[in-house]
């Protein structure tokens, strides 16, 4: 590294690295300096958040296939609410569209991730906060499912779980036992 | 033996202050500044390729935050307009309750916070956590607040239940409606403030 100006000081990469970024700030209609301090500053903002740049963009590929999947906020009261309302109303046909939900989100997730279950763990742990603790062993033909909470209500479980195993069940696992109790969901498959 | 590859290097300018830091942070996880900068590259661009920048990553994060302590959840568009179908057919009266209870409770928070502009507040949180609504405006004026709200994908109960988490929360405010003219999808609301 050299100095060239006050304030800035030259810095080398491998020069395939330079002409995409090059592309891009052409693509974003930005000059390639504004690009590289962007660039810069912003990895140092993910650090100071706690990310790697690699979770970093692991956490951005999981929040833009939220947004691609239909991702739509709720008051958690409301959706506590619908849960058990909607399942006064008909339980099974509730489960049914959790389920089915579950299998459209892990079709997804297969077509877009090189681990779809990996990923899947990821967007419940970046997206569910009211999951303490969402756990995943897979070996190469089993995968054992478990989920902590101390928020669900006992429907709430119980529909979660259909979501799982709809989204296990499609990324091409079949559900194996299936154990839910209010806050805890044990899930395994097999492939 | 295999001769090793040269890569070609070009260098550009950076701010001191930045490569600084970085350094710090390339030493923590055993790495060169060179290595270090050429990740965050690999994957600037990699997500660029994607269509989202770092400053998503940002944005995203405190999104996540922000909704996590305004007690919103985040799912599948369809499976809410789903579930609030079936609620809704089994009682009316009951779901426009829990949505409006719900938006009062929302925008509580905002009148009772410390924040100097608490209606500005209220209606950045409510049009970022409403990525999926198309078109969202409120427009307040000295004593009026009017609505409009665009959502083809919205079902008809869905749009009822989400115009009274609109009515509940500017009921928080302080505003009586009106005004109101509901379809399916499309909202719009006059609201005025209440006199004391």
């Amino acid at each position: 590294m050299s100095k060239s100006k006050e304030g800035r000081r030259l810095v080398y990469v491998p020069d395939y690295i330079v002409e995409e970024a090059k592309r891009a700030s052409k693509g974003r209609g930005e000059s390639l300096n504004l690009f590289i301090s962007d660039v810069l500053r912003l990895a140092l903002t993910a650090n100071r958040l706690g990310y790697t740049p690699a979770q970093a963009a692991e956490f951005l590929e999981i929040m833009q296939s939220q947004r691609n999947l239909g991702g739509a906020f709720v008051p958690a009261d409301v959706l506590t609410y619908l849960n058990s309302k909607a399942c006064e109303a008909e339980v099974e046909q509730l489960e049914k569209k959790w389920y089915e939900s579950g299998r459209w989100h892990g079709k997804y997730l297969n077509e877009k991730f090189e681990d779809p279950v990996q990923a899947f763990k990821k967007f419940l742990e970046a997206t569910r906060w009211d999951l303490n603790e969402v756990e995943v062993r897979q070996n190469q033909n089993t995968i054992k499912f478990r989920c902590i909470s101390t928020l669900l209500t006992g429907k709430a479980t119980e529909l979660l779980a259909k979501f799982i195993e709809g989204a296990i069940n499609s990324i091409g696992y079949q559900t194996a036992k299936s154990d839910t109790l209010k806050g805890m969901i044990v899930l395994d498959f097999k492939r | 033996m295999e001769k090793k590859r040269k890569v070609r290097r070009k260098s550009f300018a950076a701010r001191e202050d930045y490569l600084d830091d970085m350094n710090k942070i390339a030493k923590e996880n055993d790495l060169s500044l060179y290595g270090f900068v050429n990740r965050v590259f690999a994957l600037t661009l990699r997500a660029n390729e994607l269509g989202v920048n770092l400053s998503t990553l940002v944005d995203s994060r405190e999104l996540l935050k922000s909704a996590k302590e305004n007690g919103f959840t985040l799912g599948l568009e369809r499976l809410w307009y789903e579930m609030a179908e079936l609620a809704y057919d089994k009682s009316k009266t009951e779901s426009l309750k829990s949505w409006f209870d719900a938006g009062v409770w929302f925008a509580k928070q905002y009148v009772t916070g410390a924040t100097d502009e608490p209606f500005e507040a209220f209606q950045n949180d409510l049009e970022a956590f409403t990525w999926n609504v198309p078109e969202l405006k409120l427009n307040k004026r000295a004593d009026a607040v009017s609505v409009r709200i665009l959502s083809p994908r919205f079902t008809e109960a869905y749009t009822f239940l989400f115009t009274s988490f609109i009515e509940g929360a500017l009921e928080a405010f302080g505003y009586r409606i009106d005004g109101k003219e509901i379809s399916r999808g499309i909202i719009r609301l006059e609201a005025v403030r209440n006199q004391h």
